[in-house]
C-alpha cells in the first residue's frame, strides 16, 4: 500500500511550487515563533510545508485548458472547436476589424454577440433545473 | 468549420491576418470557457519546488497528485496555497 500524503501548490509566474506537509520531526507543531518582520511563522516540525520530500513517477497531474489554433496553417485548415463556436469566432473577428476601423461602439456588440456565443454554448451542455441552495443563514 | 469558410462569412481575403485573429479569439474562449482542456502529467522531484508549465496553458482548471491524502495511488485534487511560506529550504 502506497503511503499518503499532502500536497498544496501554489502558481508564480510561469512555475507550478509544490510544496508537501513534512509531519516528521516529533514535534508538536504548536511551537509557532514570532519575528517581528515576518510576523507568525509557521509551526516547526508537524505540519511545515516544504519541498516535495520523495520523488514520484507521474506525480501531478495538470488539467488545463490550452492554446488551441496551432496547426491553422491555411485556409483548408479546419478551425478546433464546434461550428457553434466558430460562429462566435465569427463575431470576434469582426469585432477586431472594427477595432482596426476605430469603430468601437460596433466592436462592443460584436463582442458581446461573442461572449453570449460562447455562454449559449456553455448552457446548452448542461442539463435539468440548476438550483442555489440557502444556506444554513437563510432568513427564516 | 475551415478557415475559408469562416473568411468568407467575414468577407476577408488576407488568410494571415484571419488566421492570427482565429487564434487569438480561440484563446479568448479559452480564458473565458473551457473549450480545449488537455491534461499532462509530471514527475515529482525530492526537494524541487517549481515545476514548468506547459507553454500552451491558458487556464489551470485542475492540480491533482498521486497519492494525496490517498493510499490507493489516486491522483486526488491538490488545494491551492494561499498565503507564504516563511520556511524556506533548498529550493524556497
Amino acid at each position: 500500500m502506497a503511503s499518503q500524503k499532502e500536497y498544496a501548490y501554489a502558481i508564480k509566474g510561469n512555475k507550478l511550487s509544490l510544496l508537501e506537509k513534512d509531519y516528521s520531526g516529533g514535534e508538536t507543531g504548536l511551537n509557532y515563533s514570532y519575528t517581528p518582520n515576518s510576523g507568525l511563522d509557521l509551526p516547526k516540525g508537524v505540519g511545515s510545508w516544504k519541498s516535495p520530500l520523495s520523488s514520484v513517477t507521474n506525480g501531478i497531474e495538470i488539467e488545463y485548458t490550452s492554446v488551441a489554433g496551432e496547426n491553422l496553417s491555411d485556409e483548408s485548415s479546419e478551425i478546433p472547436v464546434s461550428d457553434y463556436l466558430a460562429k462566435a469566432l465569427i463575431y470576434y473577428i469582426k469585432a477586431r476589424l472594427s477595432e482596426v476601423e476605430k469603430d468601437f461602439k460596433t466592436r462592443e456588440y460584436y463582442m458581446k454577440q461573442f461572449y453570449k456565443g460562447i455562454e449559449k454554448n456553455n448552457n446548452a451542455k448542461i442539463y435539468g433545473a440548476r438550483r442555489v441552495s440557502p444556506g444554513n443563514h437563510r432568513i427564516k | 468549420m475551415k478557415v475559408q469558410e469562416l473568411m468568407e462569412r467575414v468577407g476577408s481575403t488576407n488568410t494571415g491576418l484571419m488566421l492570427a485573429y482565429i487564434k487569438d479569439g480561440l484563446e479568448e474562449m479559452n480564458i473565458d470557457s473551457e473549450t480545449i482542456v488537455e491534461s499532462t502529467k509530471l514527475d515529482i522531484v525530492k526537494d524541487q519546488r517549481h515545476y514548468d508549465l506547459p507553454d500552451d496553458v491558458v487556464q489551470i482548471t485542475s492540480i491533482r497528485a498521486k497519492n494525496h491524502l490517498n493510499t490507493n495511488n489516486d491522483y486526488t485534487p491538490v488545494p491551492r496555497l494561499i498565503g507564504t511560506v516563511f520556511i524556506g529550504d533548498s529550493d524556497g
